[in-house]
């Protein structure tokens, strides 16, 4: 009695426990228990955190594409804070639009997702969606299964659709066309000079103070570098080779023929085949026919069948079905390569299954394996070569061992190694830190020759490796801190400077001078005679004129429109090439109706996707501004 | 052995009495406790059902239209705009009915698209695309003075360039080439990263010539 209440007790009070403890779970799953806890966080987007994990595989995937798409060229131009920066601010604002589709509502439904996936270009493989291409691209993209690649598609499924609402839906109005049409199609007329600096260099004068002032405060620039000069030793494997000394006698050459006899053999096999002609850019069904004749063929050869009747009567290769099928005896490499390999792995007297080659199917059958040795006198040379190289890379070995040791052994004299291994302590010219030529081309020596160890210490450096087998060690001659020239030693480079300098400024005081007048009333055409000038008038051109200095061009169209009886004059800073003025004369405004239809349209509609697009770039723009971010600059 | 049973003869006594006292309330609190989380999951499940419908037909209204089957899209349009029109692709199937009208030579119906979304669109963003093309409209009918009022007041946010094109170009229409190259260079300097449209917006500043009136 008691026992079955305490029971029942226990029954509904666990019950009522149990309810509880579900009713969270309920609420927000189950997963929010066993997700654990990411590394490092980059950025916190709206609470949404980026962690070090996923910017880096996405710095990494970039890097790899970058790469990809240049050939594999270096990625470490893309190591910069900079870049890094900016993938960031790619993630951020990816962030920020999966954010607002999910705030707004947006939603790829699974049978969308479905769709999508098994169109996506990434997973077809013969026209139909492969398994095996989207487990692979899971597992490269490092999802953690399909699932969460599925999300991370959704995700971006749901923002290409809010990115769609903005670039699929613009338009743009007749008024707004017309205008753009018009500004493009517009052409403008007018005369144009150069003031050019070189005729204001004449006649030029410095003063002492002037090129003392540039001096003292632009010393910084004439400063030259720190340099070193070092002496070296260098062990290369090609040097090596080129002593005497290798010359291998007549009895080490026949020694050496003897030992490796077998290795100077000429194997030929001699095939029969019968083909069946494919020719290249033959229906698939042809090629099935074709191979489902030479499989019946291989059938009844291996049976016993008459390898010269069956060659006759099919064969399509006119110069052997008449032998049979015999085409000789052949050298490795001497047929197609398909023919080579199916021939070269046949037994004797077998009957190989249909090859394929260019030419069509081939079935191959062995007849006979020749093999020949070739005489002394045909490859002497060739095993005079090898034995030369064998006994000098032996050498090359030991000395390089010995180098190492005695340049490490007796740091304070490259001569120990240089007498025992019969080298010479070459000399370098100047080395500055950015490398040079010879050994200074490869940046461990340059390295090397500015260490401390071997600047300050005196001692060998180590030994280099500039190239495989090319082993270098250095040791200073002499060394100069970076100095200040005196001077003297740059007075011509200082006057030179100042000359262009001051002559483009007088070029453009001349010039902004030369445009007040012209707007009192002077003309281009006077002032330009006066100065031996002679304007250029490249006629009624439109923006895209190439006949006319681009910065010209653009000052033309940026000038303010003539008055009827008298131009427009503006003036254009032209820096090294001093200053431009020009006389606008006429602007002709563009006919929006007029020109090729298609062309209209087409800027037109370029114009409607830069408006849309520069919407949705608004909108993301709008995004950040709103957002809660923060981004944490010690963790990038 | 004795005080045990009396002892869980007493518990067991409390919690009979406590379950007289309170076991309604506490039933009540666990039925209207699974009530909720039932009626939250089922209406989770009605607004899912719903978007991913309103979903499909905007994917049905892209396609039509980027074939140029202009009575197809403005079937699944109105459908969504009938049918859906608490989801975010309510908005974005107006503008693009705006879009259609327009094309169609239908001015006014293209206003009433637009002015629908600026009323009903839930997204601000959306709601900024609306008004500049709805301004451009009225541009385009020759209405420049209504379109500088459609632009009072408006927070600009992200949209600062370009508002500050369009207010450009209707200062432009209306002669007052001051206030326009203003415009225009504000509209420069707040283009958003990554946008290529600097150069039309250079253009239309350099054809009103350099500003002499200040050097």
């Amino acid at each position: 009695m008691l026992s079955s209440i305490k029971e029942k007790a226990q029954g509904w009070i666990a019950w009522l426990i149990v309810i509880f403890i579900s009713i969270p779970f309920a609420l927000w799953g189950i997963n929010s228990y066993f997700e654990a806890q990411s590394s490092v966080v980059v950025a916190e987007v709206n609470g949404a955190e980026i962690d070090n994990d996923s910017f880096q595989a996405e710095l990494s995937r970039i890097r790899q594409l970058f790469s990809q798409q240049n050939r594999g060229a270096a990625t470490d131009e893309l190591d910069t804070p900079e870049f890094r920066r900016s993938v960031l601010n790619r993630m951020i604002d990816a962030q920020l639009l999966a954010q607002a589709a999910v705030e707004d509502g947006f939603r790829i439904s699974d049978s969308q997702l479905n769709e999508f996936i098994r169109g996506y270009a990434g997973f077809q493989q013969n026209g139909k969606f492969s398994p095996a291409l989207y487990d692979a691209f899971v597992r490269n993209r490092g999802f953690r299964d399909p699932a969460a690649l599925e999300e991370e598609f959704r995700s971006e499924n749901q923002m290409q659709q809010l990115m769609n609402g903005f670039t699929e839906t613009v338009f743009i109005t007749g008024a707004d066309q017309a205008r753009l049409l018009s500004l493009q199609a517009q052409q403008r007329e007018f005369d144009w000079i150069v003031l050019d600096p070189q005729v204001f260099q004449a006649g030029l004068s410095l003063s002492e103070e002037e090129i003392r002032a540039w001096y003292d405060e632009h010393a910084d620039d004439y400063r030259r570098p720190e340099r070193v000069r070092v002496a070296y030793l260098r062990l290369s494997a090609a040097e090596v080779a080129k002593r005497a000394d290798f010359n291998p006698s007549e009895e080490e050459l026949k020694a050496a023929y003897e030992a490796s006899k077998d290795r100077f053999v000429i194997e030929q096999r001699r095939a029969r085949h019968i083909l069946l002609a494919v020719p290249p850019g033959a229906s698939e069904e042809r090629r099935t026919a074709a191979l489902d004749q030479a499989r019946d063929l291989v059938r009844q050869l291996r049976e016993g069948a008459d390898f010269a009747k069956l060659a006759a009567e099919y064969s399509a290769d006119p110069g052997s079905k008449r032998q049979g099928g015999d085409l000789g005896f052949l050298r490795r490499g001497a047929s197609e390569p398909e023919f080579d390999a199916a021939l070269f792995a046949l037994d004797k007297d077998a009957i190989s299954d249909p090859v394929a080659t260019r030419f069509g199917i081939h079935i191959i059958r062995l007849d006979d394996i020749s093999e020949e040795n070739r005489s002394f006198a045909e490859v002497r040379e060739e095993l005079e070569k090898s034995t030369r190289a064998r006994k000098a890379e032996a050498t090359f070995f030991a000395d390089s061992q010995r180098f190492e040791e005695l340049v490490y052994d007796q740091p304070d004299s490259l001569r120990a190694a240089a007498e025992t291994l019969g080298l010479k302590v070459q000399e370098s010219d100047w080395i500055g830190r950015q490398g040079g030529t010879g050994i200074a081309a490869t940046p461990e020596v340059v390295e090397a020759a500015f260490s401390d160890d071997v600047v300050k210490n005196g001692n060998n450096s180590a030994t280099i490796e500039i190239a495989p087998d090319d082993l270098v060690a250095l040791r200073l001659i002499a060394h100069e801190p970076a100095e200040l020239r005196p001077l003297e030693d740059v007075r011509d480079r200082i006057e030179t400077e100042l000359r262009t300098r001051k002559a483009r400024e007088l070029a453009v005081a001349e010039g902004e001078r030369l445009l007040g007048e012209l707007r009192a009333g002077k003309t281009l055409a006077e002032l330009a005679s006066a100065r031996g000038l002679t304007p250029k008038s490249p006629g009624l051109v439109d923006r895209r004129h190439a006949g006319t200095d681009f910065r010209v061009l653009a000052a033309a169209f940026r000038a303010p429109r003539p008055a009827a009886d008298r131009p427009a004059y503006a003036g254009v800073n032209l820096g090294e090439d001093g200053y431009g003025l020009l006389a606008l004369r006429r602007v002709q405004e563009g006919d929006p109706a007029a020109g090729d239809p298609q062309l209209r349209k087409a800027a037109s509609d370029l114009l409607g996707r830069q408006r849309g697009y520069g919407q949705f770039l608004d909108y993301r723009a709008d995004l950040r501004a709103k957002a809660d971010l923060s981004i944490h600059e010690d963790q990038l | 052995m004795a005080d045990y049973h009396i002892s869980e003869d007493e518990d067991l006594q409390k919690l009979k009495d406590w379950w007289k006292a309170n076991g309604l309330s506490v039933v009540s609190g666990v039925v209207l406790g699974i009530i909720l989380v039932a009626g939250n999951n089922w209406w989770r499940e009605h607004v899912r059902t719903q978007t991913e419908q309103a979903s499909a037909l905007w994917e049905v209204m892209l396609t039509r239209n980027a074939d140029g089957d202009a009575s197809e899209t403005l079937r699944a349009g109105e459908e969504l705009l009938a049918g859906y029109d608490g989801t975010p692709y309510a908005a974005q199937a107006a503008l693009l009915l705006a879009k259609l009208a327009y094309e169609a030579g239908q001015k006014d119906q293209s206003k009433a698209r637009l002015r629908w979304v600026l009323k009903n669109a839930d997204d601000s963003g959306i709601a900024h695309a609306a008004r500049l093309r709805l301004a451009r409209l009225l541009q385009d009918e020759g209405q420049a003075e209504a379109a500088l009022e459609l632009l009072d007041d408006v927070k600009p946010g992200g949209f600062r360039s370009a508002y500050a094109e369009l207010r450009g170009d209707l200062w432009q229409a209306r002669g007052d080439a001051g206030k326009a190259r203003a415009a225009y260079r504000e509209a420069l300097e707040t283009l958003p990263v990554g946008s290529n449209y600097g150069a039309v917006i250079q253009m239309k500043l350099d054809d009103l010539g350099e500003d002499t009136t200040n050097s």
